[in-house]
């Protein structure tokens, strides 16, 4: 049976109306495809969180060679994004590459189990951020 | 061969001892010498924020924020480290104050008792000498009255001795006027039998009582307390969450946004 993969825009809808601030409804193991933030505990680091579609695709035909599997990457690992989906807050790819870069320069950002203690030493201003 | 001894081996002395040298501090210096350098990284951070002079983007902001997070909490360990250290030294000053309030009580309650028994016999002595100075007064009247007509005489007769002696009379009846106000002046004051205790003087006190607050408020209305006080209740009518914006007569509402 042929199949067309799904486009772009009907794969990040979701996220792009919820960005847009329209009245989207996150349903528990429904997760749709956009850039998300997670705080693993509370008062802990953002850990950005990127949704994704894995797909076979027949360079001749241009049709999916198999079902369209849904993934997650959080802070640069794979993730099953069922379990985390409620908990995802969505964000601009903007910010998500932002918070990436965040997470590669900034070394608090690294505990992403335990609560930020912004005392402990002071947030200085950006250099080269969004 | 020995090593000539200079100048700077020679261990300057200590400087004197004095009272209170050896005493130990009131708190522990280390957590809070830890908590300085913290703070003071904070104060430099703060520095480096304000040289921006503006926030422009949206991390900036948000970075922002966790500075300023930052530094509440940190300010928060250093209250809770300033309750701590205070505390042994609140609950010893407590412990004094609980043992001092029974005895000054009771002392309070004595010397009130004693006041108010000797307050009436104050009162009656003052009467008393109000009473000798109007008669005083009433003498002297009459001896100034005498005074008066002895002066006429005189002048209608030329006699110079006379005139003198009725000046005389009339300085007399002056002296002894001021004479009786001076010892109504401090009628009501009992001394120390003994002479070791202070006098206790009648005192005149006068409180004010508000039959009309309005014309009472006419009065007063420019002091600073009525000022304060009108300022106060304003505030806090139009920040009570029943305010609905009404209009209140002679007020205008002034909004401002700041930063919490």
């Amino acid at each position: 049976m042929m199949r067309q993969p799904s486009s772009f825009m009907r794969l990040h809808q979701w996220w792009k109306d919820a960005l847009a601030g329209l009245a989207t409804e996150q349903h528990d193991g429904l997760p749709e495809c956009g850039c998300y933030k997670l705080r693993y505990v509370k008062g802990g680091p953002f850990v950005p969180v990127r949704i994704f579609v894995l797909r076979d695709i027949d360079p001749d035909t241009g049709e999916l060679q198999g079902p369209e599997r849904i993934m997650a990457e959080a802070n640069g690992l794979p993730a099953d994004p069922v379990p985390i989906w409620t908990y995802l807050r969505p964000i601009s790819r903007a910010d998500y590459d932002a918070l990436v870069e965040m997470h590669r320069s900034e070394d608090r950002m690294s505990a992403t189990n335990v609560a930020l203690d912004l005392s402990l030493t002071p947030t200085l201003p950006p250099r080269s951020y969004a | 061969m020995t090593v000539a001894t200079r100048p700077s081996d020679v261990a300057l002395a200590p400087p004197p001892a004095v009272i209170g040298h050896n005493m130990a501090p009131a708190f522990d210096q280390e957590p809070l010498a830890l908590l300085d350098t913290r703070i003071n990284d904070f104060a430099a951070a703060g520095g480096e924020w304000l040289d921006l002079k503006e926030i422009a983007t949206d991390a900036q902001a948000a970075h922002l924020t966790d500075f300023i997070a930052g530094a509440r909490k940190l300010k928060g360990e250093v209250e809770a480290w300033h309750r701590a250290a205070k505390a042994p030294h609140l609950e010893g000053g407590r412990a004094v104050d609980a043992a001092a309030k029974s005895p000054v009580a009771v002392a309070e309650r004595v010397i009130s008792r004693a006041l108010a028994l000797i307050s009436p016999w104050q009162s009656q002595k003052k009467r008393e000498a109000e009473e000798r100075e109007r008669l005083v007064r009433q003498a002297a009247a009459e001896k100034l009255a005498e005074a008066q007509r002895l002066a006429r005489q005189a002048a209608e007769h030329n006699d110079i001795a006379g005139e003198v002696a009725a000046e005389a009379l009339a300085k007399q009846a002056v002296q002894e006027t001021r004479a009786a106000e001076r010892v109504t002046a401090g009628a009501g004051a009992v001394q120390s039998a003994s002479g070791g205790g202070r006098t206790i003087a009648l005192v005149t006190t006068r409180t004010a009582q508000i039959d009309n607050i309005l014309v009472a408020f006419m009065a007063v209305r420019d002091h600073p307390y009525v000022v304060e006080a009108i300022q106060r209740a304003l505030n806090e009518r139009i920040r009570s969450k029943d305010f609905n914006g009404a209009a209140i007569p002679g007020v205008s509402i002034k909004t401002e946004e700041k930063a919490r």
